[in-house]
């Protein structure tokens, strides 16, 4: 039977679950586990499905809580690449450094229990992980999850006064949970993962924020941005190459005549490649003075049946691009891959 | 007002300013600055706006001059050295100072300057790698603002007619520094630093002699005091620029063929022998001579 | 060629000079291939920074003061619409709060979202 605590937690991850994730995705880790996942709504998958199996050690609270993470720390998120030199990513992701400096910040607690906070009055560091698989060998990688609450507005009345000739417009406003993550990996790649934003196209306040909020972790001395300009290009220039692996939805691209140019198929679902017009003009717009400011396209993530696209954006600042729909950590790492493989 | 007092103000009001009020409140501010300023300060709301940041890549490479010069070299480094990518060369400058200058204590003015100047470059690119290169006067207005400025540090650094002392504690201000960031170039036959030392206090013969110390790679050339900035020798291309750019040090063949330094000369770079010495005959002269006029 | 205009700049920022010579060269470049297409060149920030590597954002402000007082450019404020074009003022001053997407015909919000600075050739012909 789980204990008070433990009750009080899986009902925690389970709220959580239910803001981030689909039923779906919570039934299919049921069917994983074996245990029966037919409900007729939220409350019931709860109650007649999760509580039990887990009072019934069918699956332990860690490993709900592990699915939470994988929900909520990968897809809808917008991503900015650093590179170090991998000797000082190694010296900082240092197990002995990193537990020193938690221990100083009052954070070693984290190091083995992540904190479970819904809704955060400040952005707060929840969870420090070190990937060692081989205590013989240098660590993986550090991971920083740090979650903050955010207000999304929505409009709710507007009220007409003749008489003053005045409109008053009335917003509602909710508080919404993001998760931000960084990620240091020995090789030097510093990855931060910001949840993305509701109505605002540019992140470089965010991108600050989470820098300040880690940096006695990550000191951000000796980062340089990747710049994605080259994948941006090699994108539509190889695209006959890569037809097999990405479905092209649009691009942006502007000269050195201030002329932008933007071509896109004529819906989200269709393949722009194929419309040959399309791909001489941008084509022949490159060729003289242009440049890729901006790509919309659809990773075809092998073997999945039906075919499964993860659609990636890369446009913004010159190091960010997002995969702005949910996915699970393979289909982050497959298309994070591409990018970083396209990038060279 | 200086330019880095404009960039400080801009910044302070970005990042302070709600996003919907940040541009009025902007060109409020840029209604109090001198019309100087504008230019600039529009320059920095462009970059703003566009999401340009800092690359940590950017090097400002700083350049301090020696005596009786206004570093006229300064622009044969400026060039090879500015070709680099991303890279910004400022030379710095100071009142001209006379030998008699040198020889007295009286240095601190251009200390100051220099130090307040550096603090400056440092403040309108905090992102970037600083480096130096300090030529005679300017290796010793360096020695002096490492140990009183612990906030100025370099990643690298280069010396040429150095006359700073050869039993300068590098290893207490420069420990921040990776191993074979700090190259002191020799001359052979460079007698300044030599005249410097038993001449005056608080000077050294390094630029002649090398230090001779673990922290600092010396490399010796066939050279007088200036001979660097020759553009015929093409040193700054062939030796300081691989430095700068990747940190590779080029290794000189006069360090093989060099001969061996004399033992005169060794007396008068010894601080106390040679100064003895000096002092010691030019007593006996004035002595001399005013026995010979009486 | 337009780009001697900036040997004077050049002699006059010493400092700055291989920056400047970074731009003369791209504008002789240009010209070379594209003939009189150069006085058509606009060019954003993001560009700037590119062909003169100029490293910092100071570093930048400082080179587009000198190119502008040099009258070398000349800066552009741009509302920028979601269909690429845009409408252009003379300063940051000019801007107004709301303006007519001519694409969409409905009014927009200036922000800092949709304004951008934008740099021509300053040349003697009458526009």
């Amino acid at each position: 039977m789980l204990s008070k605590e433990e009750k009080k937690l899986s009902l925690v991850i389970f709220k959580l679950l239910k803001e981030t994730a689909s039923q779906l995705v919570v039934k299919n880790f049921l069917e994983s586990k074996r245990v029966p996942k037919s409900a007729a709504n939220w409350d019931e998958l709860y109650e007649k499905r999760i509580l039990p199996a887990l009072n019934q050690k069918k699956f332990t609270v860690n490993e709900f809580r592990q699915l939470l993470q994988q929900v909520e720390e990968f897809g809808r998120q917008h991503t900015f690449l650093f590179q170090c030199d991998p000797a000082r990513a190694i010296a900082i992701i240092s197990p002995t450094r990193i537990k020193k400096i938690a221990q100083q910040e009052g954070l070693d607690s984290l190091l083995t229990t992540p904190l479970d906070l819904e809704l955060p009055e400040a952005a707060t560091i929840v969870d420090i992980r070190i990937l060692h698989p081989d205590h013989n060998k240098t660590p993986v990688s550090l991971t920083i999850k740090i979650v903050e609450t955010r207000i999304t507005k929505t409009f709710d009345s507007e009220l007409i006064d003749h008489a003053k000739g005045v409109i008053t417009k009335k917003w509602k406003f909710a508080k919404k949970r993001a998760v931000n993550i960084a990620t240091l990996d020995h090789t030097g790649l510093l990855e931060l993962r910001i949840a993305s934003q509701d109505n605002q196209t540019k992140y470089t306040n965010l991108v600050k924020e989470l820098l300040i909020k880690i940096r006695k972790f990550i000191p951000h001395d000796g980062f340089n941005m990747i710049s994605l300009n080259y994948a941006k290009s090699r994108i539509l220039t190889d695209r006959i190459l890569l037809a097999d692996e990405i479905r092209y939805s649009n691009s942006t691209a502007r000269n050195d005549l201030g002329a932008v140019m933007q071509i896109s198929s004529s819906s989200q679902e269709d393949n722009l490649s194929s419309d040959d017009g399309s791909m001489a003009a941008l084509d022949s717009f490159l060729a003289s003075d242009g440049h890729v400011t901006g790509t919309n396209v659809y990773v075809k993530i092998p073997d999945t049946k039906p075919q499964r696209e993860l659609h990636l954006l890369i446009s913004g600042e010159v190091n960010e691009f997002a995969v702005p729909v949910a996915c699970s950590a393979g289909e982050y790492s497959y298309v994070r891959g591409k990018v970083i493989a396209l990038n060279k | 007002m200086k330019s880095v007092d404009v960039f400080r103000i801009f910044n302070s009001t970005w990042d302070n300013s709600y996003p919907d009020k940040r541009l009025s409140q902007l060109q409020s501010l840029r209604q109090t600055l001198d019309s100087e300023h504008h230019e600039f300060f529009d320059g920095m709301l462009d970059a703003k706006l566009a999401g340009i940041q800092d690359l940590a890549t950017a090097t400002v490479v700083i350049l301090i001059h020696g005596i009786q010069t206004d570093g006229a070299w300064q622009k044969i480094v400026e060039k090879e050295i500015g070709s680099l990518p991303h890279t910004n060369v400022i030379g710095l400058g100071y009142e001209c100072v006379s030998p008699l200058q040198l020889a007295s204590p009286i240095r601190r003015a251009p200390i100051e300057k220099i130090k307040q100047d550096i603090r400056d470059a440092r403040a309108r690119e905090p992102a970037a790698r600083f480096m130096v290169i300090a030529h005679s006067f300017g290796s010793y207005i360096l020695s002096r603002i490492l140990p009183s400025a612990t906030d100025i540090s370099f990643e690298r650094i280069i010396l040429c007619g150095c006359i700073i002392p050869t039993n300068y504690p590098w290893g207490h201000y420069t420990r921040q520094m990776a191993p074979k960031s700090i190259l002191n170039d020799v001359g052979t036959r460079d007698f300044y630093p030599v005249m410097a030392t038993f001449t005056s206090f608080g000077y050294g013969s390094s630029g002649r002699k090398g230090f001779q110390n673990p922290h600092i790679k010396d490399r010796y050339f066939d050279y007088g005091h200036s001979d660097f900035f020759v553009p015929e020798k093409k040193h700054v291309e062939t030796y300081w620029k691989p430095f700068i750019k990747q940190g590779e040090i080029i290794e000189s063949k006069w360090d093989q063929e060099k001969p061996k330094t004399g033992i005169t000369l060794l007396m008068l770079c010894h601080p106390y022998i040679g100064r003895t010495l000096f002092y010691a005959i030019i007593i006996s002269l004035a002595i001399v001579l005013t026995l010979y006029f009486l | 060629m337009f780009a001697e205009k900036l040997l004077p700049l050049i002699s006059s920022f010493p400092q700055d000079a291989e920056a400047l010579r970074r731009m003369a060269e791209y504008l002789g470049d240009f010209e070379s291939r594209r003939g009189p297409a150069v006085f058509k060149i606009r060019l954003n920030p993001n560009r700037l920074f590119d062909i003169m590597q100029a490293g910092s954002t100071s570093r930048l402000a400082r080179l587009v003061s000198i190119l502008v007082e040099g009258e070398i450019i000349r800066r552009e404020v741009v509302v920028r619409f979601p269909s690429g074009s845009g409408i252009t003022f003379e300063s940051y001053s000019d801007l107004p709060f709301l303006i007519r997407d001519p694409d969409r015909d409905i009014d927009v919000r200036v922000t800092e979202e949709n304004i951008e600075a934008s740099y021509i050739l300053v040349t003697n012909e009458v526009s």
